[in-house]
């Protein structure tokens, strides 16, 4: 049975008079221990789906159930779902033990049974986020990267049905997110947790996850495994927002599935090329005036603008959409 | 939630406290002549005075306060030290201060007393009961509210467009009249609310500065309160003063801005 | 220019800060003319001894206690509750009460009263003192906490909410304590502004309540007197005091 069920959730924002639809009828499932994806661009609708899933927003429409119940009309605070907040929002004033341990604190409180042994049960999650003997330090004296495994400490050290990340790692540096990124997943997999990720970036989407939805101005255009969505995109946006994407005369093509060698009196001819290390990037203009970029790897031979060329690829690697 | 609201409703019946004028009295038939007495020269010129006197307050403060915000927002890590120093008198007693005044400049005051044993003059000078020492006692009290705004802009402003504009050949002195001064009008606006209304209602300094001499509306509305009796005027008075007031706040406004 | 301004700043800590300092020097004078004759404590036995002063400096303590606790705890109410949800009715309120004319105030207070005791059997006296000095104070309270609460990321208190705690546990143990110095900044502005206040106080104090400034003024308007030196050099300096180790404790 899905952990976590979405059914026709929609959200609707009146502001000054004008309407705006933030979410539209989304559905979505997710299973058990899964690492789950939600990847689109700013303003799609993905973190007030988000919201909506921990309790800080209420749908306009549809239902929200965990592990088969109905959770829309609860508090966030008596929702077994728990997130890690962009900006990590830990206690400025509790040190690293105390931000940890304050949702077990809170259980206790409201009598959930007691909490046994909370002491072990933080320890225990600070050694998997590898953060032992930092308990005693404040959040003003941590890197970002130590902020953001204490946020992710907290949250799971209630052992939530699902986990909600909210684009964790955009506050890092690029070198640093890449290391992270593997950390992550690492830990998603000793944990079991199911995982709900939200992101602009594809890159994280598509190496972190076992499944990833795309959004797009509120509504979900797909959903299924990293490698399902780019080798088969289901719409034109899901086609171009992952990975790059050539149009010719309708048809889609990517750019490393091209070939591109030189032709002295084909029709196309070579506008610029860009270095980018590993690959190099051939912008070529055809003859009917569209423009192609073809990808070639590091050692391939080189271009200069003004050389003809002949650009080929084989049609099972077309995408095609119908009009 | 619902304690977090309702505290906020409470004190919004406490605010309607506030700009309560009352139109009764002494006697109930409702009347518009309490304002057209206000035209009246007699009451005019006590409107013009104070108009007058809080204006040159304000002028005074903008010139005299103008370097010691730059002063301060230079300083680097002394900062808060200087800030400091200019609140602290603030913190104490207003009506303390505009004692120690009365104290300087009597005629058997402090000042008095020591240019008269220096030789410089063979009479008490009258410094005090008259209009300059009114300005000089709401100078004195309000150069804070002056100082604090203009600060807080200057201390924003970027250094790069200084250093942009002497790169482009600005002397120091150009630089500061042509960039940093309109830059601060912001914060000159902020200041002048802060110090033109209450010098606008002032009573204290006047009544204890000014004499029988100095009569500005504070005084006269206090007075319609206790001494005359005569509450409708003195209600009409007051909130042509809160007109006059709110008139200017809207006026200085710019949109976007945000005096706190 | 770097040593003009300096000069000019010399210049102006003078002009504000010399006038008291005399006053301060000039209330151990021995006479009470201006001209020095000799150290003495004279005022300052006299100011002791009496009782009028004494009296009314304690009942200003007392009102300026009570008006401070109410208006911090409500202030502060108002300020998160403006914070959750801006209410123009509230900010416009409380912009409203700062930019009043002192004498605006207390006489539109003195106003309401009067038309209150026409229902309720009372009178003016501390109560009414206290309630004008909470009125007056609500503004600079919101302002100051309002301040503070600009710069609180909202995700703290959603990420409490997020692992288990109700609205009001989520208050107390994290918004409160972020809160602290603001709440400390703001009871000593109350209470700095509740001491010293004179003109509405005087007009809703009625017969039997004086406070401190109300006999300070009495004073004044007869003439100079040392012993308001005296007086003066007092508050000054404990009201001095009193910011000093505010500030020392909030940047501790």
């Amino acid at each position: 049975m899905a952990v976590l069920e979405l059914r026709g959730v929609s959200k609707q924002f009146t502001s000054q008079g004008a309407t705006v639809e933030a979410v539209r009828e989304v559905s979505l499932a997710l299973e058990p221990a899964e690492f789950f994806s939600l990847l689109g661009p700013s303003g799609c609708g993905k973190t007030t789906l988000l919201r909506m899933i921990a309790g800080f927003d209420s749908p306009s429409a549809g239902e929200i159930l965990l592990n088969g119940a109905s959770i829309a009309h609860l508090p966030p605070y008596r929702r077994n779902v728990n997130t890690v907040f962009q900006s990590y929002a830990l206690f400025p004033h509790l040190c690293v033990r105390d931000n940890v341990e304050f949702g077990l604190k809170r259980k206790e409180g409201m009598r959930k049974g007691a909490v046994v042994d909370a002491a072990s049960l933080v320890a225990r999650v600070l050694e998997q986020v590898r953060l032992e003997g930092k308990e005693s330090r404040m959040p003003a004296q941590l890197s970002g990267g130590e902020r953001q495994r204490v946020a992710l400490a907290r949250a799971l050290v209630l052992a939530p049905d699902v986990l909600l990340l909210d684009e964790p790692l955009s506050a890092l540096d690029p070198q640093l997110r890449k290391q992270v990124r593997g950390e992550l997943k690492d830990l998603q997999r000793r944990v079991g947790v199911t995982f709900l990720f939200v992101t602009h970036d594809q890159e994280e989407a598509l190496s972190l996850s076992t499944r990833m939805a795309v959004m797009n101005a509120g509504l979900v255009e797909q959903t299924g495994s990293p490698r399902e969505l780019y080798n088969r995109p289901g719409t034109r946006f899901v086609a171009s927002f992952l990975g790059a994407m050539n149009w010719i005369d309708g048809v889609g093509v990517r750019p490393e599935s091209t070939r591109i060698a030189p032709a002295p009196g084909a029709n196309a001819v070579v506008t610029g090329t860009v270095f980018l290390g590993s690959v190099q990037h051939i912008e070529a203009r055809l003859e009917s005036g569209e423009i192609v970029t073809s990808q070639i790897a590091h050692g391939g031979a080189l271009f200069a603008p003004g050389d003809r060329v002949c650009v080929s690829w084989d049609e099972s690697d077309e995408v095609r959409f119908p009009t | 939630m619902v304690a977090t609201l309702g505290a906020p409703l409470a004190i919004v019946c406490v605010y309607s406290l506030r700009s309560r004028g009352a139109y009764f009295g002494v006697e109930a038939p409702w009347t518009l002549e309490n304002y057209a007495r206000l035209w009246d020269p007699l009451y005019g010129a006590i409107v013009l005075r104070s108009f007058w006197i809080a204006a040159v307050s304000t002028a005074l403060c903008v010139v005299l306060g103008f370097p010691l915000a730059l002063f301060i927002s230079r300083a680097g890590s002394r900062k808060n030290l200087y800030l400091a120093l200019v609140i602290l008198p603030f913190w104490t007693s207003f009506l303390i201060r505009t004692y120690a005044w009365m104290f300087l400049l009597r005629d058997t005051g402090l000042i008095n007393t020591l240019l008269q044993s220096v030789g410089l003059i063979h009479a008490p000078l009258p410094m005090l009961y008259n209009s300059g020492a009114v300005i000089l006692g709401l100078v004195y009290g309000y150069l804070p509210f002056m100082v604090l705004p203009l600060y807080a802009t200057l201390e924003r402003l970027d250094p790069s467009l200084l250093e942009a504009s002497a790169d482009l050949g600005a002397r120091p002195f150009d630089t500061l009249w042509r960039v940093i001064v309109p830059l601060s009008a912001g914060g000159m606006r902020a200041g002048a609310i802060l110090v033109f209304v209450p010098c606008l209602g002032t009573y204290l300094t006047s009544d204890l500065l000014g004499g029988s001499k100095t009569v500005l509306i504070g005084n006269l509305v206090q007075d319609q309160f206790t001494g005359a009796r005569d509450w409708p005027f003195g209600a009409a008075a007051s909130l042509a003063l809160m007109a006059a007031a709110m008139a200017l706040l809207f006026a200085v406004r710019r949109k976007g801005e945000d005096l706190l | 220019m770097r040593r003009f301004l300096g000069l000019y700043a010399v210049a102006a800590f003078a002009f504000l800060h010399l006038p008291l300092a005399i006053l301060a020097v000039f209330s151990f004078n021995a006479s009470r003319f201006t001209v020095w004759q000799g150290f003495s404590l004279n005022w300052y036995r006299a100011l002791v001894q009496d009782r009028e002063l004494i009296g009314s400096a304690a009942n200003s303590l007392a009102i300026a206690t009570v008006s401070t606790v109410a208006a911090t705890i409500i202030g502060t109410m108002a300020a998160y509750g403006l914070w959750k949800r801006a209410s123009p009715w509230l900010s416009g309120g409380m912009y409203l009460s700062l930019v009043t004319p002192e004498i605006v105030t207390g006489v539109s207070l003195l106003a309401f009263f009067e038309w209150s005791f026409r229902f309720l059997n009372a009178r003016l006296g501390m109560h009414t003192v206290i309630l004008a000095h909470v009125g007056f104070s609500l503004a600079y309270v919101v302002v100051v906490i309002l301040a503070r609460l600009r710069n609180f990321d909202a995700a703290t208190e959603e990420a409490a909410l997020d692992l288990g705690a109700t609205p009001f546990v989520a208050f107390r143990l994290v918004t409160l304590p972020y809160l602290a110095p603001a709440v400390a900044a703001a009871a000593l502005l109350a209470f700095t502004v509740s001491i010293d206040d004179y003109v509405i106080t005087s007009l809703v104090a009625g017969v039997d309540s004086q406070t401190l400034p109300m006999v300070i003024y009495a004073l004044a308007r007869r003439g100079v007197n040392p012993m308001l030196n005296a007086v003066s050099t007092v508050i000054v300096a404990g009201l001095g005091a009193l910011v000093l180790v505010s500030e020392r404790l909030r940047h501790r």
